[in-house]
């Protein structure tokens, strides 16, 4: 099984300076977008102290906590003022593996010839959530990426894709690293 | 063709790839002979079947590690299949397709062996 379907119903976010923070949901790539965060960008560049302070507030949100306290810059001040001494590189360690451990997707093959979405990928998530799953706004928009992801995986495998990268085919990859690293060995010795 | 099945490495190679790859999913081989007449004698009797264009149908996933993009061959194309302590057999590609992963690409080949054709096929 691919990793990412135990991890995305056993992953238990950490707390971060004093805060629970939740499992990485297309509400939070949405609102760290939304609050200009460095985090909504790949590669993560030019983190502050005040940006990653925003940064746990909003991931410690839930979508039914509404636009109000998403952009409650007083009490996100004095929340950050209330933490006391921390440090900074540690914390951003400690977020940015809570990112990636939240967001451990599976494998697909692609064609090459697949057209990006129009939409952003949040809200086709969100759509994805309430459309197939049955899930209220809330659950959609607070539901893990992680999550969304495997069950749309599965989704897709009822209507015939076969993109989902299986048991099999993982093996069969790291057997060809293994003949390929033995042939390679062989070529060294020979030469 | 029973040499080849799922969980084994083969070699396979058309255009100008020659790659060691790996099975990871069910096999299928049909030997279609939809297209038949029968031969029947003034009383209306059969005498004989006769089999146009008889052929070996092959349908299976293939891993192979690529850092290059491999392009799936296109129809018409020869690809030669080499089975583990087996010989080559090259089969003509109808409908193959290929997906990428990172350093990986999956050949799902569609490959037909016209029993008047063997051997025939163009490599490029």
């Amino acid at each position: 099984m691919q990793e990412a379907f135990i991890a995305a119903c056993l992953y238990r976010p950490p707390v971060v300076l004093g805060r629970q923070v939740r499992p990485f949901s297309p509400y939070h790539a949405l609102a760290l977008e939304a609050v200009n965060s460095p985090f909504a960008h790949d590669p993560v560049t030019g983190v502050t102290p005040d940006s990653l302070v925003v940064a746990i507030h909003t991931c410690s949100l839930s979508y039914a906590d509404g636009l109000h306290v998403l952009l409650d810059t007083a009490a996100i001040q004095k929340w950050g003022a209330s933490v006391g001494k921390w440090d900074f590189e540690t914390t951003l360690k400690v977020f940015k593996r809570h990112i990636a451990d939240s967001m451990v997707l599976p494998v697909f093959y692609h064609t090459g010839d697949e057209e990006d979405a129009r939409a952003p990928v949040a809200w086709h998530l969100a759509t994805s959530g309430m459309r197939f799953l049955n899930m209220t706004e809330t659950e959609a928009w607070d539901c893990s990426i992680a999550k969304l992801v495997c069950y749309r995986a599965c989704i897709s495998e009822w209507n015939g894709s076969k993109s989902l990268k299986s048991d099999e085919e993982i093996k069969g990859r790291k057997i060809l690293e293994e003949i390929a690293a033995r042939e390679d060995a062989e070529k060294a010795k020979a030469t | 063709m029973s040499a080849i099945q799922r969980g084994v490495t083969l070699a396979v190679s058309f255009g100008s790839f020659s790659l060691t790859g790996y099975v990871p999913s069910k096999v299928t081989v049909t030997y279609p002979d939809g297209n038949k007449k029968e031969i029947r004698d003034v009383n209306g009797a059969m005498m004989t079947k006769i089999f146009m264009d008889p052929m070996t149908k092959l349908e299976c996933d293939v891993v192979v590690l690529s850092t290059a993009s491999i392009k799936a061959p296109k129809d018409g194309i020869g690809v030669a299949i080499t089975p583990p302590e087996g010989t080559a057999t090259t089969m003509m590609s109808e409908g193959s397709t290929a997906d990428f992963e990172a350093g990986e690409t999956r050949l799902h080949f569609k490959l037909v062996l016209e029993d008047s054709m063997a051997g025939k096929y163009p490599t490029t």
